[in-house]
């Protein structure tokens, strides 16, 4: 056992009583700085209050977040100065100043570490640790409530309180002056609620395009209060969601090109209709029913389709290889399964004792070759789904900038480019022309608005593209159109969804390939302006594209009785 | 009310107090102040200076006008600490060797005659040098010299004063004709200047009844010279703390006009300030205090209580000074009000 020499004995009493008294100290200093943070916390919260309530968007802002952040700065910091180290000397002068210590402690801790050890020094050690002993700890380094910081911070959320409450007069003020503020945070909320209205349906494609206009939806929202900066915001997104749907012009092309194809056999031909409406929703769930109905055809009826869908690909195979090869796998799927079907049609006539298990084989390669027709088909039904979503997307986000650009007093010089075939021109129309009778090419659907009187001559085969019509609001001046013009397109890489009427995408019995020059058979009479042929025989679904369109959630809900009616009126035209 | 601490025990080793110097020191400290008091009315800071600065080993000035009890109080120590006592009035004609002694020829029996060297008034333990500016620079300075060395020479031989040997001389401020005010470097001699302020009235009552009647008090002996030599030496032994320490620089080098960070008055009406010997009487006087107060440490606030006598006669002031009426314990004030402790 070692014995300690009194001096090394005080010296250890004295740094343990010092030991308390940092402890004390700690947590009085935390306390306070726990409060000093809370009040930092909230000032920080006021500051995000008033800017949020500059600029407008105090609805927006996250209330529990901002009860969190004073608390949790709060107790950051006052866990934080629990952990700032004392020196024992600072704890000594510290605690002889507190305490009235008269430097009993300063005096004593250093005696001790230099080891003097004569009578004096000794009681001198034992005098100071007496005292240090007597020292109440809680008198000495009360656990008082830091009023300052609380009352600070309490002010401070009062503050905040009545600044995020209060409606902010100059933007009120310049709401008042200025619409387009009002229109913009309308046009918000309405790309808010379209991204909330899209359902993935397990879509990554889909999903990634509800997230995309849900972020665009809240840059707008925040840039509500500088129209131009909102509609800028608007313009990004619209080209994101653009960029998106770049392959969806070789979708809807190659979907163009098949459809005469799957028209000729009939249990395609709900496939081939849906693909005449060029609603890509009606598309999807129709490649869907074919491909359920697929598994439950007889072997003959496989064949065929089989056939129809290779046919169907080869004519795709020009405008998109993706669909050209889902059809292709398709028919390969369907000819296997009616090979397989047919093989065992046959074993069970020739063989009757044929054993169980060579069936069931034979029957478990028919289901899996079905398996993959369904697969390809349903492959279809998918990429046919997304792109309805952009296209409803992307005609509401032009809806939405139109409204937002005719609110700044601007031209919707934009349409004709950012969506061709879906021109909206303003109040321009295409003034007759278009009319061109019997060009497959100009397939128009004309405009209203200021100045729009065109009625242009529908024309072609191509199935119009009045069903997917966009545009401004009927009687704020800006005119709509539907229907495609490749003669506005100011962007060659634009959609490609109105080429459906284009000439290399008719349907045609013609024996040529399309790499093969030759007349083109519905030129003949088209110069002259004098067609006589009805609207229905020209497009014998044309009178029931505006209910379709209206059915459909591409046409926005307020246009959608201009629509009717202009549909109507042609209706009463036609001879 | 300090509380002392008992017997210190630290594992086999009990070191009593009744044997060691701590306890011994204050005892005998508050007993000199208890019995002086009951003489001196009306002093307690005054007689709490004079024993500081004895426990000290240091000498006094003490300054007042006459009648406030100056040369009794003096006697009233040196009753009470049972050392010899002389009295010495300073006059313009008082003659060095009228305060250190002289050689006289004595008849010896045999009848040779021898040169005997007679010991002057200087020549005790507790020497009361009363008006020591009405005497001439040359007596002035015997008694200085024997102050600082503590010995006195009378022709080729050297007499060495008696252990202790205090001088405490005191000065009337008011009666400067025909005085020879002591000069700055004899000044800095003496380890406190102590000024007895007038006595209140509830003071001048007492003094009136205690001392108009029959019997005079007188104090009781309650320590000797060497318990005094005791505890002089012991109080040098009292530990003082670094910052405490580096407190008491700091006020001696700001009561320097030269110092960067010495107040505004003191750059504007100081001439000097105070000496590395001012600091020495701070320290030593804080010893004292902090005994006396109970505690076995210097504190910030002795070497604040100290330091007006320890300081007041070492800052040498400018005609400013004079002209404005600033007192050097204004100066002073001003130095410690300002020096941090940190």
């Amino acid at each position: 056992m070692t014995m300690l020499s009194p001096t090394a004995t005080y010296h250890a009493e004295l740094r343990q009583e010092l030991g308390s008294v940092g402890r004390a100290l700690s947590i009085q200093r935390g306390l306070v700085w726990a409060a000093r943070g809370l009040a930092a916390g909230t000032v920080v919260v006021l500051g995000l209050v008033i800017a949020a309530w500059i600029r407008g968007t105090v609805d927006s802002l996250p209330i529990v977040l901002l009860a969190a952040a004073p608390m949790a700065a709060g107790m950051l910091t006052g866990l934080g100065s629990l952990f700032i180290h004392h020196s024992t000397s600072e704890l000594a002068r510290r605690i002889d100043r507190v305490a009235r210590l008269s430097e009993r402690s300063t005096t004593a801790l250093e005696l001790g570490a230099t080891g003097a050890d004569f009578p004096l020094a000794l009681a001198q050690m034992r005098d100071a640790v007496e005292h240090l002993k007597r020292v109440d700890l809680l008198e000495a380094f009360p656990l008082r409530v830091p009023k300052n910081e609380l009352m600070t911070a309490f002010f401070v959320v009062v503050i905040a309180a009545i600044v995020g409450l209060s409606p902010n007069p100059w933007l009120l003020r310049a709401r008042a002056s200025n619409p387009a503020i009002t229109i913009a945070r309308e046009q918000a909320q309405r790309v808010q609620r379209l991204a909330d209205s899209i359902q993935p349906q397990g879509s990554a494609e889909i999903e990634a395009l509800r997230q995309l206009v849900n972020k665009g939806a809240k840059a707008i929202d925040a840039k509500s209060n500088e129209p131009d900066a909102a509609l800028s915001a608007l313009q990004d997104l619209e080209d994101q969601v653009r960029q998106m749907s770049a392959g969806d012009d070789q979708l809807a092309s190659a979907l163009a090109a098949i459809a005469s194809a799957l028209a000729a056999d009939p249990a395609t031909q709900n496939l081939a209709n849906a693909i005449n409406t060029g609603d890509m929703r009606q598309i999807s769930q129709a490649a869907k029913d074919l491909a359920q109905a697929s598994a439950g055809l007889s072997g003959q009826d496989q064949q065929r389709v089989a056939k129809v869908l290779r046919d169907a690909a080869g004519q795709a195979g020009r405008s998109s290889p993706s669909v050209s090869g889902e059809l292709s796998q398709a028919a390969d799927g369907l000819d296997n399964a009616a090979a397989s079907a047919m093989a065992q049609a046959a074993a069970a006539g020739d063989q009757s004792q044929a054993d169980q298990s060579g069936q069931a084989q034979q029957s478990g390669a028919s289901a899996q070759t079905g398996n993959a027709a369904s697969d390809a088909l349903n492959q279809l039904s998918d990429n046919a789904a997304a792109a309805g979503e952009r296209q409803r997307t992307a005609s509401q986000l032009e809806s939405s900038r139109n409204a937002l650009e005719r609110a700044l007093g601007r031209t919707q010089s934009r349409s004709g480019s950012t969506s061709p075939g879906r021109s909206a021109s303003n109040g321009q129309g295409n003034q007759g022309s278009n009319g061109q009778n019997g060009d497959p090419s100009q397939s128009s659907t004309g405009a209203q608005g200021q100045g729009g009187d065109g009625t242009d001559a529908n024309s072609g085969a191509g199935s119009p593209g009045g069903d997917q019509s966009t545009g401004g609001d009927n009687g704020q001046g800006g005119g709509y159109s539907t229907g495609g013009d490749n003669q506005t397109k100011a962007d060659a890489s634009g959609s490609q969804l109105d080429t459906i009427t284009t000439p290399q995408q008719v349907p045609s019995n013609s024996p040529f390939t399309p790499d093969q020059s030759s007349a083109n058979p519905y030129l003949g009479d088209a110069g002259n302006a004098n067609a006589q042929a009805s609207q229905e025989s020209v497009q014998p679904s044309f009178s029931s594209k505006p209910t379709s369109g209206n059915d459909s959630s591409s046409i926005p809900l307020g246009l959608r009785d201009l629509v009717k009616d202009y549909f109507s009126s042609l209706d009463k035209k036609s001879p | 009310m300090s509380v002392l601490p008992a017997n210190v025990t630290v594992g086999a080793q009990t070191i009593s107090p009744g044997g060691t110097t701590p306890y011994r020191f204050i005892e005998t400290a508050r007993a000199i102040e208890t019995e002086v008091g009951h003489v001196i009315i009306g002093q307690p800071e005054v007689v709490r200076g004079v024993l500081t600065c004895l426990l000290a080993g240091g000498h006094a000035l003490l300054e007042g006008i006459p009648g406030l009890g100056k040369t009794l109080l003096v006697r009233t120590i040196g009753e009470a600490l049972d050392l010899s006592f002389s009295r010495v009035q300073f006059t313009p004609d008082l003659m060095p060797a009228d305060i250190t002694g002289t050689s006289i020829l004595r008849d010896s029996a045999d009848g040779s005659r021898t040169l005997e060297f007679q010991p002057g008034p200087l020549f005790a333990n507790l020497v009361l040098a009363d008006e020591v500016n009405r005497a001439t620079p040359k007596t002035q300075s015997a008694l200085l010299e024997a102050m600082q060395e503590r010995h006195v020479t009378a022709g080729r031989t050297t007499h060495t004063l008696p252990e202790p040997f205090f001088v405490l001389a005191t000065q009337n401020p008011i009666e400067m004709e025909g005085t020879y005010p002591l000069p700055e470097a004899q000044l800095d001699r003496f380890l406190f200047k102590l000024t007895v302020p007038y006595p209140s009235e509830e003071d001048l009552l007492r003094i009136a009844q205690v001392t108009t009647g029959v019997g005079m008090p007188h104090p009781a002996r309650v320590a000797s010279g060497a318990a005094l030599l005791e505890l002089m030496r012991f109080a040098r032994e009292v530990p003082v703390a670094e910052p405490v320490l580096r407190y008491a620089v700091r006020i001696v080098r700001r009561t320097n006009p030269d110092t960067p960070d010495s107040p505004a008055e003191i750059k504007r009406f100081a001439r000097y300030g105070s000496s590395p010997r001012g600091l020495q009487a701070l320290v030593l006087g804080a010893k004292v205090r902090g005994l006396l107060e109970g505690r076995f440490n210097v504190a910030f606030e002795d070497i604040r209580s100290v330091a007006l006598p320890s300081l007041r006669h070492r800052i040498i002031l400018g005609f400013e000074a004079d002209a404005e009426g600033v007192s050097t314990d204004k100066l002073i004030h001003d130095v410690v009000s300002t020096t941090p402790e940190e």
